[in-house]
């Protein structure tokens, strides 16, 4: 059965949160023509409500960062989450993208409900950085950087 | 209006009871037959994706043809572009009738990209299908796709315009 939000999410994000929420019990996304679905592989309640938390906390974690326009070889820009949600979490997921495809990946520490996440050595491209809640609600967020050519 | 086998005339005088039943009736069948199909064009602002993997609908609004058939069998039909995001990443696609997806395993048609240069290349796929014996009444048939693990599948339907066909034969 499919979860189903009405608009277009970014569907690697999607993915990558609807997995970490729901393991085996999803199969996938699938977004276009205005929705967004999380195809679950049976109808349990449970990851129904997970499946549903997902969709409604996508994209509305508070997340900054010290610059949102950069020359490559820049110092290098950090990301920081302070929302409430986050603060009895140990640990957030995250998700770099650069053009649309996935470069780097993996878990960031919760300190006294704050994460600060360092990316190192950009190159050229547009950026979008995804964080979001392995528990909880499985809220997330997502911010952009443009990098350029050296000056 | 269903098929009557047509008779065998020796010496006896025509009737117009055998006439309507023998040639009008079946020319009405036959023509029933041709006129019976559906067919869609797909438009969006935004690309179809999945990262299924296992199969899921295309599109569950714009991809379901529904079809009132005579009994018999049913010509299916796709033509469209897709795209998958990684290099040896592949895309599958299967057909429902009814429901249930008419293929078991990876379905009836597989796309994959070159292990090197291939990621998010336009890749152009055509399909046509044979569903046999189905009964007569109404049915329902979806495309479906699903997506090999770590990628996603895309199909364009913002500058082209993929087409799913159903034919009653």
């Amino acid at each position: 059965m499919d979860i189903i939000a009405h608009s277009n999410l970014n569907t690697v994000m999607l993915d990558a949160v609807a997995r970490a929420a729901l393991g085996n019990a999803t199969c996938g996304v699938s977004v276009g023509g205005g929705r967004s679905r999380i195809h679950l592989v049976n109808h349990n309640p449970p990851e129904q409500q997970r499946a549903s938390d997902v969709l409604n906390h996508f994209g509305s974690l508070s997340i900054t960062a010290d610059m949102a326009r950069l020359n490559a070889g820049d110092a290098d820009p950090v990301v920081r989450c302070a929302d409430e949600r986050i603060a009895a979490d140990s640990r957030l997921a995250y998700l770099v993208l650069r053009d649309g495809a996935t470069i780097a990946k993996g878990r960031v520490e919760v300190n006294r409900g704050q994460v600060s996440l360092t990316l190192s050595a950009l190159e050229v491209g547009t950026h979008d950085v995804f964080l979001y809640q392995l528990a909880g609600q499985f809220a997330s967020g997502s911010l952009r950087i443009h990098v350029d050519a050296p000056a | 209006m269903a098929w009557t086998a047509p008779k065998t005339w020796s010496s006896e005088p025509l009737t117009s009871l055998d006439l309507n039943s023998n040639v009008r009736d079946n020319l009405n069948h036959l023509k029933d037959r041709l006129d019976s199909g559906a067919s869609r064009f797909i438009s969006g602002a935004n690309l179809l994706q999945t990262t299924a993997t296992e199969f899921v609908d295309v599109d569950a609004e714009n991809l379901s043809l529904t079809l009132t058939t005579h009994g018999g069998d049913v010509l299916l039909g796709f033509t469209g572009t897709v795209q998958s995001s990684h290099n040896s990443g592949s895309v599958y696609f299967n057909v429902a009738v009814d429901g249930v997806d008419y293929v078991a395993d990876h379905g009836i048609l597989r796309n994959t990209n070159s292990a090197t240069t291939d990621f998010n290349r336009h890749k152009p796929i055509s399909f046509v299908m044979l569903i046999s014996g189905l009964s007569a009444g109404s049915h329902t048939f979806k495309l479906r796709w699903k997506a090999s693990g770590r990628t996603d599948a895309k199909m364009d339907v913002v500058n082209l315009h993929p087409q799913f066909w159903a034919k009653e034969i």
